[in-house]
């Protein structure tokens, strides 16, 4: 067997190595097309068309009206409006930014702790736990337009929860739903109640993967179960938290279905449920203004993406 | 003739060389071993070969063809994996079947080739299980079963034995070679990091690190005429001693100078190591090689005993000579031995190596 | 204290915050099953009263007067259908891809998609609107199926999975003659089952109770899901009576309550491959 010329030798693996390779690619991008594609239209390409939209006049059928900043002025006319102490009908994004804004500073933390108390206690190795795990989940997997639904109900003035209520605070008994002091509270307390089993979960599969060793060393050094929880499980869900609170975030500030069926489309009593998610809705589908839909959704993807990069800046531990 | 053939071949992931410039012949039917230290590119020698990596550089020949251009599936290679890698969802008679299956081979034609294997293997009874259900020992022969079946020319294995447990392990070291060697007939190559079963199971083997090959050659020739410092402290339990030194002349006489005294080097090694006085030499000893004495004994070496290990038949004997670094030696007899004892050594004066300190190559 | 004492008062301190919370959680979904069975003087009475009586169906009869009821519930099953099936063909082939097969790009790609994940839905609504309505698919399920056939975590959660699957596996396939295509009909989607029941629940769920995409895409009455059906015919105004409205919440929320009680262990612990990403 006599060796080949070098001039040969260098080029032929290299043509093997490209026909695979195009071969591996072209079965890729096979597989992938449709799933990226769709994905790419409707997500990146939505996207940039939703700023380039932000710029113009439209109503859906005629020409489109290049308008400059004039889309972004209105909004930034409603806030001014609303900061002087206008009528909410007048200032609506106003109402609906002030509204999403307590909403979230209340519903965030609120299901995040709550979501790590219940991991704590469903992480026990005790008997029944699987139905505990359930009951919390179970909520997360019913229809937000049905629990709100259900809720309605039981918020009215003679409802169940103002009958429990009295065995804590009796007198309390407020028309939840129809009271604009308190139906921005009751559609938090939903929320939270809905989605604190989901991020329970999260949390449970996070302290599953914490090594029991840990935990007995810290037992040996002599750490009781609360210090326990302060020293070692804590700082250990850390990034476990962060994604919930940004997840969280990501969610509170576009909350939209139990607004819409708990306080209808126009925010309720008073505007006190209306939020941005439900304004830009009305600009876009009600008084057909697309464009000033799409500058609102843009200052919407903004405020969402600046409190989330700032809350991972601050709070993200570097990269396991 | 299936003799396999690696032409100057290099791989690099990277600006790692895992296959560095490799050359190795492995001739028809022999049993060929690449043994070495993880991550020395030995298992990326073996995918090269089975066509699942791709080389940079180089010439693979398998039988009289260059195979670098063929798919794996065409270079009449088979391939056991170090965790077997059988399809979880698929029953053995199912795992054995598929490469007949994806290679067209009519149902009646399949079947019965699949029973003769099975029936070969004593795997019969299993044919309807799943691999979950299978011991470990099992497992690797329904891979090795899926690997006879399309009856290949060359057999790779990359570290079939190392999940096996100890006892298995020795029996299958066995078998394997008898199965592959002695009835199959088949040219092998066999990848695998444990010594023992290089020794025990090769024709020739080859000891490769950083990519490249240190030595090939027959278990006996590695061990007793390593031609480096690597495969000499690679090869051998324990790790063969290394006294590192200038070559010295005195009055005729070679010696090495270690600092703390000179060893004198026998004369039958004047010859090669003449050239080299006043050079920095390594002399390897093995622990099989070395005397020692609790008394003194003329012309023997001072050092101090630092720790010893019983093994039962026999103890391993830690000392040192300058209290830095420690060498081994076996002895049998160890009653009186005490820590920090003083104690005289002495190499078997007809096997001892020398290398060069600079290039490592053994001088001979 | 002795340690043995203090560990039973520890469980049973365990059981009491468990109850508790048990109880808060699970009490809107007892209270609604019983007012069901009631009229709706009892259902509003206060105190609240636990023992329906007299025993009565008629808030459920009320319901299936609504005509359009079964129609809805049918639409649901429709979209939720294609969602799941969408989802198991187009991103087990594209999980696959990401995961065991390279190609120029697939690292940026992946990661391009991944960041979708974190782009609020608000912000692509309306030009993605306008896309549906180019496409003459406006109030048609299949316009708005088009939409999520193809979520982002459901490939990432394929990809994590076969990811995990052992190299050698697909190396053995490759010596045994399968090529990429092969591959991933031989071995990656039989292997894939746990994953693809995984992903083929949470797209259930999320179709059976999305609300703001079918809000948007679907127009007239007959085409519309349930909750988008209930959300407008359970506008408080329309009716006197709330009960007949509970008995459609828990007639709509059956399906996913049923199968989260089935599945509940595989759904808990699937949470834990799709959690942590970010």
């Amino acid at each position: 067997m006599k060796p080949k010329p070098f001039s040969q030798l260098s080029s032929k693996p290299k043509r093997l190595l490209e026909k695979k390779k195009y071969r591996e690619a072209l079965s890729a991008l096979l597989l992938i097309s449709l799933a990226a594609g769709l994905n790419i239209v409707f997500g990146y390409f939505a996207m940039f068309f939703a700023f380039y939209l932000s710029f113009f006049k439209w109503d859906y059928i005629g020409p489109m009206e290049f308008v400059g900043l004039k889309n972004y002025e209105v909004i930034v006319k409603d806030i001014i409006r609303g900061l002087s102490g206008a009528f909410y009908t007048f200032a609506p994004f106003y109402t609906g930014l002030r509204n999403i804004l307590l909403y979230t500073a209340i519903v965030v933390p609120v299901q995040t702790i709550l979501a790590i108390i219940l991991a704590v206690f469903a992480n026990q190795k005790i008997k029944g736990v699987q139905f505990y795990k359930v009951a919390y989940f179970l909520p997360a997997v019913t229809c937000p337009v049905i629990v709100a639904l259900i809720f309605i109900w039981l918020f009215m003035k003679n409802g169940f929860i103002n009958y429990m209520i009295q065995f804590i605070a009796p007198g309390f008994a407020p028309d939840w739903i129809n009271d604009k002091n308190y139906l921005l509270y009751a559609i938090a307390l939903v929320a939270i109640w809905g989605t604190s089993g989901h991020f329970m979960v999260s949390f449970l599969a996070a302290l599953q993967s914490i090594p029991r060793d840990v935990y007995e060393a810290a037992m040996l050094d002599g750490a009781g179960p609360f210090r326990r929880f302060i020293y070692i499980t804590l700082p250990l869900l850390r990034p476990m938290i962060v994604y919930v609170v940004v997840m969280g975030l990501i969610g509170a500030l576009q909350m939209f279905d139990l607004a819409w069926v708990m306080a209808g489309s126009s925010g309720g009593p008073g505007g006190a449920g209306y939020t941005i998610a439900l304004d830009i809705y009305n600009e876009a589908f009600i008084k057909l203004r697309p464009g000033v839909a799409a500058a609102k959704s843009v200052f919407l993807f903004f405020l969402i993406f600046i409190t989330t990069y700032v809350f991972q800046k601050k709070y993200r531990v570097l990269p396991r | 003739m299936a003799r396999v053939l690696l032409k100057n071949v290099t791989k690099r992931f990277g600006s790692v060389v895992a296959v560095d410039n490799v050359r190795l012949e492995v001739k028809d039917k022999e049993f060929m071993v690449l043994l070495g230290p993880s991550g020395c590119g030995k298992s990326t020698t073996l995918r090269l070969i089975a066509g699942l990596e791709t080389p940079d550089e180089g010439e693979i020949w398998i039988g009289d063809r260059i195979v670098n251009e063929v798919d794996p599936t065409e270079r009449n290679v088979a391939m056991v994996f170090q965790s077997y890698a059988l399809y979880p969802h698929m029953t053995v008679y199912q795992n054995i079947e598929f490469p007949l299956k994806m290679a067209r081979v009519p149902k009646h034609e399949r079947h019965r080739r699949v029973i003769e294997v099975a029936r070969f293997l004593g795997i019969e009874d299993l044919l309807n299980r799943y691999p979950r259900q299978l011991s470990g020992g099992q497992q690797q022969r329904v891979a090795l079963a899926r690997a006879i079946v399309r009856e290949p020319e060359v057999f790779l294995l990359d570290e079939p034995l190392s999940n096996l447990d100890a006892k298995l392990r020795i029996r299958m070291r066995f078998e394997l070679r008898k199965l592959l060697h002695d009835e199959l007939k088949v040219t092998t190559i066999y990848v695998t990091h444990d010594q023992v079963e290089a020794m025990t199971m090769a024709d020739r083997i080859a000891v490769m690190n950083k990519g490249r090959i240190q030595q090939v050659g027959s278990p006996r020739e590695v061990f007793e005429k390593p031609q480096n410092l690597f495969v000499a402290g690679f090869i051998g339990v324990p790790p063969m001693n290394f006294l590192e030194g200038t070559l010295v002349e005195v009055e005729g006489r070679i010696k090495l100078d270690l600092g703390e005294y000179q060893i004198e080097v026998p004369s039958n090694y004047w010859s090669i190591l003449k050239n080299h006085v006043g050079r920095t030499i390594v002399m390897g000893v093995r622990p099989q090689d070395v005397y020692i004495s609790i008394k003194p004994v003329k012309g023997w070496y001072k050092a101090i005993i630092v720790g010893y290990e019983p093994l039962g038949t026999e103890t391993y004997i830690h000392f040192t000579i300058d209290k830095k670094k420690d060498y081994i030696a076996i002895a049998k007899d160890v009653d009186t031995i005490r820590l920090g004892m003083e104690v005289y050594w002495h190499p078997n004066p007809n096997r001892l190596y020398f290398f060069d300190k600079n290039t490592g190559k053994a001088l001979y | 204290m002795n340690p043995r004492v203090r560990k039973r008062l520890w469980v049973i301190a365990t059981y009491v915050v468990l109850s508790f919370f048990a109880f808060i959680y699970l009490v809107p979904f007892i209270r609604s099953f019983i007012a069901s069975f009631m009229t709706w003087e009892q259902a509003s009475a206060y105190p609240p009263q636990w023992i329906p009586n007299p025993f009565t169906l008629i808030n459920y009869v009320k319901l299936f007067r609504l005509e359009l009821f079964p129609r809805w519930i049918l639409n649901t099953a429709i979209y939720a259908g294609i969602i799941v099936a969408g989802n198991i063909v187009l991103t087990s082939m594209a999980g696959y891809a990401f995961a065991r097969l390279s190609f120029p790009g697939r690292d940026a790609l992946f990661s391009a998609l991944l960041a979708l994940l974190m782009v609020p839905a608000f912000i692509t609504l309306v030009p993605n609107y306008i896309i549906i309505y180019r496409l003459g698919l406006i109030d048609n399920i299949l316009g708005l199926a088009l939409l999520g056939i193809a979520n982002v975590s459901s490939i990432f959660l394929m990809r994590q999975y076969f990811l995990s699957l052992p190299q050698e596996v697909f190396d053995a396939a490759r010596l045994d003659g399968c090529g990429p295509v092969k591959a991933y009909f031989y071995i990656a989607l039989p292997l894939a089952k746990p994953a693809l029941g995984a992903v083929a629940v949470y797209q259930f769920l999320g179709a059976w109770n999305a609300f703001l995409g079918p809000l948007i895409f679907l127009r007239s009455p007959e085409n519309f899901t349930l909750p988008v059906g209930l959300s407008f015919a359970f506008a408080r105004t329309m009716w006197t009576e709330y009960t007949p409205i509970i008995a459609g919440s828990l007639v709509a929320a059956a399906p996913t309550i049923l199968l989260f009680i089935v599945l509940n262990k595989y759904l808990i612990r699937g949470i834990a491959i799709t959690a942590g990403k970010g």
